[in-house]
């Protein structure tokens, strides 16, 4: 499911706009998402001319896009302009690195300003069993501490960082208080954390408006495999081995009240010298 | 103990950063201000000093969704509960299990129970690999288990599978392979995409007293009947 829309413009950059896009783009290709964290806003993006993005509204998530690498011509215009020929601000120019995943994110800085920060995402290989919770403030709020079954797991997170957590596959119940303090002024809230995937969590909004929220991304395919599968204890099916190795296991198997040649279907496997 | 690393944005990018701020915060100006030279309605925009405007071109289809947390995407999962090879007399409930503190696959402890890698694909999906795993032989079960047959099974053996919810999956042996276990490349056993298969892996070759386990392991694979 590709679209493939080549942009006007004497750069001749060619933008790929894909549904169905790898985690992880290759060296050849940037990958950006883009989050409307400012409360009450809503925008049309226009990308190299082209109106790439029609009523983005506030909490919306759009991409990836899998973008070659270079410079592309943004505009951001009202709602309800026609074109880019006469954008609120801009066209402005934003450089892409190939190889690299971004998300950009339209919210207000701790003063409650409206601002943007361009995260570059975490897509290294996740261990076995586990997943990646990245967790960026983005909210007009003071330095908080995020609260995991009620225990600070990260502290004093001040808008615009982030704090990048690997942790055993699950749900962690998430809550965002003032840094020091226990008493939620979000959540809690579930939050899975995917086996393979970085899950992304946004605070935004403000804290004086009320609007404090949660915004969620996922970036997926970065599992890796097990690195083996130790499945036998005793020694029992192996092929002929050292008599030493037999006798231990017949040892322990006898401590252990097992019926060590009753339980054994093909004793001609099993080296008895 | 989870892993912590604090990152910041790097400086490359502050560049970009602020054009993203100048950008927005413009155009938040225009939601909160009385604009002043800003078209904010299509008259505006329409105005007669400007060119002719060209068709307007269809906006791209740029998959946009809900952040919050309620659209969080979490798959649903059909687990497989039992597998049976008939020609090998091989019948095993199955667990859900993930990675040791090791990061090796988890087995069952009873060696007459097989392990299905839950963060794999499940034999209800349509690609990527559903590995069960089950001991040839176990402390726990004190002797052997039913995948000391695995390694006489046939290419052409069926596997059956049953589902929690019920269903069943068929398949049949394509593969029966015995590999010292250093040299098995497991990233190319546990794929997430690519057509979708069965493996069935448990362990042989000689048992190294000194380490504690098998030298190799048997692994075979499956593929869906009528794939």
């Amino acid at each position: 499911m590709h679209t493939r829309l080549i942009a006007g413009g004497a750069a001749g950059l060619a933008l790929a706009l894909t549904t169905a896009v790898p985690a992880t783009a290759d060296n050849h290709e940037a990958m950006l998402s883009v989050l409307h964290g400012v409360p009450d806003l809503t925008v049309d993006v226009y990308v190299n001319g082209e109106r790439t993005l029609d009523d983005f509204a506030p909490g919306d998530l759009a991409g990836p896009l899998e973008l070659a690498p270079g410079t592309y011509s943004v505009a951001i215009t009202a709602a309800d302009a026609a074109d880019a020929s006469a954008p609120a601000i801009g066209p402005v120019d934003l450089t892409l690195v190939g190889g690299e995943n971004y998300t950009a994110v339209a919210h207000l800085d701790a003063a409650g300003a409206p601002t943007a920060t361009l995260f570059t995402n975490d897509t290294s290989t996740t261990a076995a069993g586990q997943g990646r919770l990245t967790v960026r403030h983005t909210a007009a709020a003071p330095a908080v501490d995020v609260l995991a079954g009620g225990s600070p797991v990260i502290t004093n997170l001040t808008n615009p960082e982030e704090e990048v957590l690997n942790l055993p596959a699950g749900t962690v119940s998430a809550a965002v208080a003032a840094t020091g303090t226990t008493d939620p002024v979000i959540g809690p809230a579930d939050v899975p954390v995917r086996e393979g995937v970085n899950t992304i969590v946004y605070a935004w909004g403000s804290l004086e408006a009320g609007n404090l929220q949660l915004a969620i991304q996922d970036i997926e395919g970065l599992h890796s495999a097990p690195s083996g599968v130790p499945s036998g204890e005793l020694g029992l099916a192996s092929d002929p081995a050292p008599a030493t190795g037999w006798l231990i296991g017949a040892a322990l198997l006898l401590a252990a009240g097992g019926t060590l040649v009753a339980s054994r279907r093909t004793p001609a496997r099993v080296s008895r010298d | 103990m989870p892993h912590r690393t604090r990152r910041r944005r790097r400086a490359p990018h502050r560049a970009a950063t602020a054009v993203l701020v100048a950008v927005l915060a413009a155009s938040a100006g225009c939601s909160t201000a009385e604009p002043v030279t800003t078209p904010t309605s299509p008259s505006a925009a329409a105005a007669p000093a400007r060119p002719a405007p060209a068709p307007e071109p269809a906006v791209p289809d740029v998959p946009v969704r809900s952040s919050g947390l309620d659209a969080a995407v979490v798959p649903s999962v059909v687990p497989p509960v039992g597998l049976a090879v008939p020609a090998l007399d091989i019948t095993l409930p199955l667990d859900p299990v993930g990675v040791t503190d090791d990061g090796q696959m988890e087995i069952p402890p009873l060696a007459e129970r097989g392990g299905w890698y839950r963060f794999g694909a499940s034999p209800a999906d349509a690609s990527g690999t559903a590995v069960v795993a089950a001991h040839v032989d176990s402390v726990a079960s004190a002797g052997l288990g039913p995948f000391a047959r695995l390694p006489d099974a046939a290419v052409g053996d069926v596997v059956d599978v049953t589902l929690a919810d019920g269903s069943t999956r068929q398949y049949t042996v394509v593969d029966v392979a015995r590999q010292a276990k250093p040299e098995v490349a497991w990233a190319d056993v546990f794929t997430r995409g690519g057509p979708h298969r069965l493996v069935l892996v448990t362990c042989g070759g000689t048992f190294q007293r000194d380490v504690g386990h098998y030298s190799d392991n048997v692994i075979v694979t499956a593929e869906p009947v009528g794939a």
